[in-house]
């Protein structure tokens, strides 16, 4: 076993060195690492930090939503014995002060996306460095001699509580982490291609040690999102054929409320309710099959749910299990590491958090209080000897606050003891028994349940969000609710929640104290509910109050966007920019004006047609890639379309290139001419190496018009064309299926002009999209020129339209390639002009 | 002779945390191609600015966004390419580290 993780980190860097380990796409830009390269990258901040008056033992804070360039900084600081504080992204100022207060941290890395202004003075003097300008500016750093560091150096400290008390720093050691991943691993079988994507915050341990480290010790690759909400994880888990996901609960409600929309939207929900009475009694594979659109839409290799942090309501589980993806669900805290108990993947039960991890000791108190001992429980909390103490029984047992039971092995989570209500009765309920029922009401999408004085005692109060349409009130769904409960569990009051959600902690968990004053200061009067029926268009509330930083229960249907909200012109953007990607609807920024009520965007909304585009890029794409596509490609280039040009056109080859030498894959850019006799030239120059993974991006227009819908379909057949949008605003789409192609080992060969090139001029105006893809990357362009008689053999095209044209005539065409280039450090602008000049050296005087 | 102008002040955190979330559909609303030539926030508030005093000189109303260019001369002196035409025009676009500013004059 490791002793720290350095020596874990080069382990593994030894075993999958040039394999990815992490990955993100930021705004048309990939970043990514191999093992080897987060070896690298992470010796050189250590040594960064070093160098820059940092010694083993000082305290970095990191304050950043989770990207790759997180995990290096944490690696670099552990590297180099360096405490790292991970702050929940959305704590405010005022909790994340107290975290500075308590660790006098020498360096804060944030994202340039987050920047923080900080208020207090002493604050400001802390050293700021931006994770995505963390690799950059350690590129040139030297590699020093690390510390020697013990396996039970401290590692990082972690807070668990928010803005009430003292928040407590749990010390977790370099040993706390490898053993905890030690004893994982034993529970994780061994899958040839782990893709898991990362969505809960790298702020929690949990999250570092089963959502990063413990795939990374079996050389998995973690994809990151720079935004996270139902759309961008349904299209990640399609792009990257994600494998495992680590959910909260909420998520798996929220993925689930989503496909019972689109069922109950088809028309389908008997068939649909019909096929998971019937998935129960078949395996697996055929239930995968049986949900296989669903399976489709969420990238159909995701197999499994991670699920911790909160209580998981069993009927939400079974229903995922009964369309084929297992939920495993575990139990833990930050002060264990992570994982105490975990169901396996090939022994779980639904409703238990699982069995104990080996290498932990569990036990019950008298109160069924769990109590944890292991190598991964850690010693205690920072600088807090009195907690420390209080926290651990006499015997060493960590006492979690915790209450369950155990049976068969398995162990059942009750409650947290710290929110158990005592009534005057003086029996003791726990929330989380209560919400468990009325989250598994239909019509109830979350709740919050806790005591209110009464008398000598409390009495239940629950806090209830429906789900959109909730076709029940919520006073009929405690009424049925308590006929569920037990006497002394009988929820005695309750409020609509009319917020989308509660807040929450950086752990994902219900802030209670947080609910619970919000709760308190409402104006609604307890048990009068202002309106049952909440709209479907909560999306649109949900947006608006996300963009605007007001609470939902505050925007009403009059509510002007400007004078109530105070949307201004940047809020306005990007309004419409969220409610395009979450709602598939793109409005027009001028109708949104200085009278416009949240009910007139409603009406926008509801009037826009989805945005749909004439071709769907994805599906064209996906078929480009299969092998089928591409050897019947080649089969007709080589037997037909070859042969046919080539008894026309004799073509000459000039300039300096081995195909047979260059690494691919490659760009070829050149000029367009005569479309499309001299895109068929060009491929029969290249070789078969070349051919087998060749795609090329060929204007929209045909699909967009459907007219000469023939020629982008025998474009897309016999040329590996699949269409771009080149008029006007360039659309993201495209320009990610580029990048996706380049990523999967496609060359490409592009015409920059995106149209042909005019008449008697050497090269049209280019098209900027390519250099926002490329500028300051190392993909290799081949540039070439086509001269000579290109009009000689076949019709140049007339118009802009593409038309079917015979040959009419021998000719001789010249094909003069460049010498590869690279757009690295140059920037759009630069690049822009290196491709032109490019192409332009390559073209004969006129 | 009609001299237009315009003025804005574009928080640089506030700016930061809308592109975030607006994501590839904010970044392409907002900026050309060419201008995206850093995706650092500073430099893109520094261009809503630009683009944002633009609309306010000439009344161009909301949402034509891509109907200015802003590039930049050798001297890293800002210039705006815009549809209206003006008989003259100047841009000066400044930043600080919480704010970016941009100030824009036409003579129509």
């Amino acid at each position: 076993m490791y002793e720290t993780i350095p020596e874990f980190l080069a382990s593994v860097a030894n075993r999958y060195p040039t394999k990815y380990a992490l990955y993100i796409r930021r705004f048309l830009r990939t970043t990514r690492f191999t093992y080897r390269e987060v070896e690298q990258i992470s010796l050189k901040i250590a040594s960064y930090l070093l160098e820059n008056g940092l010694k083993p033992q000082d305290k970095v804070l990191i304050w950043a939503p989770n990207m790759p360039e997180w995990v290096l900084a944490l690696f670099g600081c552990l590297s180099a014995g360096i405490v790292v504080v991970p702050v929940g992204l959305h704590s405010t100022e005022e909790v994340v002060g107290k975290y500075i207060e308590q660790t006098r941290p020498k360096v804060l890395f944030l994202s340039k996306f987050y920047p923080i202004d900080f208020k207090k003075p002493e604050h400001k003097n802390i050293k700021i460095i931006n994770l995505e300008d963390l690799v950059g500016l350690v590129e040139n750093v030297s590699i020093k001699k690390m510390p020697n560091l013990s396996k039970n150096e401290l590692g990082e400290i972690v807070f668990t509580s928010g803005t009430t008390g003292e928040p407590k720093g749990v010390m977790i050691s370099h040993h706390n982490i490898l053993f905890e991943i030690e004893q994982l691993l034993k529970t994780v079988p061994h899958f040839k291609h782990y893709r898991l994507l990362s969505v809960l915050p790298l702020s929690h341990v949990m999250e570092q040690v089963v959502g990063l480290m413990t795939p990374i010790a079996r050389g998995g690759t973690i994809y990151y999102l720079p935004r996270i909400n139902t759309v961008t994880i349904k299209k990640a888990l399609r792009k990257y054929q994600i494998t495992d996901l680590g959910a909260v609960p909420q998520m798996l409600r929220m993925f689930l409320d989503s496909i019972e929309y689109q069922v109950t939207e088809q028309g389908k929900s008997g068939s649909f309710n019909f096929a998971l009475k019937l998935a129960a009694v078949l395996p697996i594979t055929l239930r995968r099959q049986l949900f296989s659109k669903i399976h489709e839409d969420l990238g159909g290799k995701l197999y499994v749910f991670g699920v911790g942090s909160a209580p998981l309501d069993v009927k939400l589980a079974e229903t995922w299990e009964a369309m084929g993806i297992k939920v495993v669900e575990g139990y833990g805290a930050s002060e264990t590491t992570g994982g105490v108990t975990a169901n396996r993947i090939d022994d779980r039960i639904i409703g238990s958090a699982g069995k104990k991890i080996p290498g932990m000791e569990l036990k019950l108190s008298s109160e069924n209080e769990i109590q944890v001992k292991s190598d991964s429980v850690t010693r205690g909390y920072f600088e807090n000897e009195e907690k420390t103490r209080e926290a651990f029984t006499a015997d060493g047992y960590f006492k979690t606050g915790d209450v369950g039971y155990l049976k068969d092995g398995y162990l059942y989570i009750t409650g947290r003891e710290k929110f158990k209500i005592v009534t005057a009765a003086g029996d003791k309920i726990y929330p989380e028994d209560i919400e468990r029922k009325l989250n598994s009401h239909p019509d109830v999408w979350d709740s919050c349940v806790m005591g209110i004085k009464k008398d000598d005692g409390e009495i239940v109060h629950a806090e209830i969000i429906l789900k959109p349409k909730a076709a029940t009130k919520v006073e009929d769904i405690v009424k049925k609710i308590n006929l569920e409960l037990e006497p002394n569990q009988q929820i005695m009051d309750f409020s609509l929640w009319t917020d989308k959600d509660f807040p929450r902690l950086h752990t994902l968990k219900v802030d209670r104290n947080e609910v619970r004053s919000m709760s308190e200061n409402t104006s609604q009067t307890k048990n009068k509910v202002t309106n049952t029926t909440i709209s479907s268009e909560d999306t649109l509330k949900n947006i608006l109050s996300k963009v605007c930083k007001i609470p939902g229960s505050s925007i009403t249907d009059n509510s002007n966007l400007v004078t109530d909200l105070k949307l201004d012109s940047l809020k306005r953007v990007e309004l419409v920019s969220l409610i395009e990607e979450e709602m598939g609807v793109e409005l027009i920024e001028e109708d949104i004006d200085n009278e416009t009520t949240l009910k007139n965007i409603k009406q926008q909304v509801s009037s826009h047609k989805k945005i749909s585009y004439p071709y769907d890029l994805d599906s064209i794409t996906k078929k480009l890639r299969e092998p089928f596509s591409s050897y019947l490609r080649i089969l007709l280039q080589d037997l037909f379309v070859f042969p046919i040009l080539r008894f026309f056109v004799k073509v000459e080859v000039k300039g300096d290139i081995d195909f047979s030498r260059l690494k691919l894959p490659i760009i070829l850019i050149g000029n367009h001419p005569n479309p499309p006799s001299d895109i068929g030239l060009l491929l029969s120059i290249l070789p078969l190496r070349i051919r087998l993974k060749l795609a090329a991006p060929a204007n929209d227009w045909p699909y967009r018009t459907q007219k000469y819908l023939i020629n982008a379909i025998l474009s897309n057949l016999l040329g590996g064309t699949f269409p771009i949008n080149t008029h006007g605003k360039p659309v993201g789409k495209s320009l990610d299926a580029i990048l996706d192609f380049i990523e999967d080992g496609y060359s490409l060969y592009i015409m920059p002009e995106g149209d042909v090139t005019p008449i008697g001029e050497k090269l049209g105006p280019l098209k900027p999209g390519l250099a926002q893809l490329f500028a300051n990357t190392d993909v290799q362009f081949v540039p070439f020129y086509i001269s000579g008689d290109v009009y000689g053999s076949f019709y140049r095209q007339k118009d802009e339209h593409h038309t079917y044209y015979f040959p009419h005539g021998f000719s001789k065409i010249i094909f003069t390639f460049g010498k590869p280039f690279t757009l690295l450090d140059k920037d759009e602008n630069e690049s822009m002009v290196t491709i032109k000049e490019k192409i332009l050296e390559l073209a004969p005087s006129l | 002779m009609k001299v237009k102008t315009g003025i804005d002040l574009v928080d640089i955190t506030e700016f930061s945390k809308s592109m975030q979330n607006g994501g590839e559909n904010f970044l392409h609303r907002v900026f050309l191609p060419s201008e995206i030539t850093s995706l650092d926030p500073e430099h893109l508030a520094g261009l809503f600015a630009a683009k944002e005093a633009i609309t306010k000189a000439l009344s161009l109303g909301p949402g034509k966004w891509l109907e200015i260019e802003i590039t930049h001369e050798e001297s890293g002196r800002p210039i705006a390419k815009i549809g209206v035409p003006t008989k003259s025009q100047d841009l000066s676009i400044s930043h600080t580290k919480t704010h970016a500013v941009a100030v824009f004059v036409a003579i129509l």
